[in-house]
């Protein structure tokens, strides 16, 4: 998902950013589309030894094994989807479960939050909140991303909290 | 060589053990006995347990060389000694690696299976 376009320019001097709209565990949510690599309508997922509380396995991906997120890390609920959104952020790739995808919306780049969470509000009036993607990778990389039990779901703007 | 075509040139004894499929370099499996034929006196290594899970039917026993130890392991199923040329091999995602699952070296990836490569070695 590289080339700028002019539209491209635009919109980032607008200060918007564009985000893939997707339905997970009934509800919608959204990721930011310079994240997206690839979204795989089928894929196989392989529980394998070890992976952690973070992840629940991997997929086979261009000779690559990608690490699939666990919604229940990420929001303290057990969603399983048919497809997978395969993100890359410095060169890691990761895959999150999702049901479908729906459409791609431009929306204001929200500011960076300091709460325990990775959602951040997109639109107050559709409830839209976006997955801080950066963040989730940096905290996936710390050698223990959360101590045991807190699981980063104490965030107000989490869609599927509650 | 690459790390790839030098996995691809071992040979490696592939099992089962708490539901996963596994694969251990052959210089690190002594013998493979039968349940009832277990060595009395050798250190057990509950490997299932080691990788979160049960050992299910416990159907063999692997002797292992750990560190220059022998050690032994409740396995469920063995397959016969093999290389896995045709597998493809998969480098453990950086994104996953922690301390308590360094034992995993990475996977090979045969079509159907996501084989777990264990590597005694690094057995703390």
């Amino acid at each position: 998902m590289s080339g700028q376009t002019r539209a491209d320019n635009k919109t980032e001097a607008l200060g918007q950013s564009r985000w893939l709209v997707f339905r997970a565990g009934g509800k919608k949510a959204a990721i930011g589309l310079e994240y997206m690599v690839k979204v795989l309508e089928r894929a196989e997922l392989f529980t394998v030894p070890l992976s952690g509380k973070e992840f629940k396995g991997i997929i086979y991906y261009n000779d690559i094994a990608v690490p699939v997120l666990s919604w229940e890390f990420l929001n303290g609920r057990k969603i399983s989807g048919k497809s997978i959104l395969i993100l890359e952020q410095n060169q890691d790739l990761l895959g999150v479960e999702v049901d479908e995808v729906s459409m791609v919306e431009e929306h204001r780049a929200p500011k960076k939050t300091s709460g325990a969470g990775f959602w951040v509000e997109l639109s107050k009036e559709s409830g839209l909140a976006g997955l801080e993607v950066e963040r989730l990778f940096e905290t996936l990389r710390k050698k223990r991303a959360y101590p045991e039990g807190t699981g980063g779901t104490d965030d107000k703007e989490n869609p599927f909290g509650g | 060589m690459t790390e790839a075509e030098r996995k691809a040139e071992e040979n490696y004894l592939v099992f089962e053990a708490g539901g996963f499929p596994l694969a251990l370099r052959i210089s690190q499996v002594v013998k493979v006995l039968d349940k009832q034929a277990a060595q009395p006196g050798t250190e057990n290594l509950n490997l299932a347990e080691m990788l979160g899970a049960k050992t299910k039917k416990s159907e063999f026993r692997l002797e292992l060389l750990v560190k220059d130890k022998i050690k032994s392991a409740a396995v469920d199923k063995v397959e016969p000694i093999k290389n896995l040329r045709l597998a493809i091999w998969l480098d453990f995602p950086g994104l996953m690696r922690r301390k308590h699952n360094q034992i995993i070296e990475g996977f090979f990836f045969d079509g159907s299976r996501m084989i777990s490569l264990i590597n005694l070695e690094r057995l703390e």
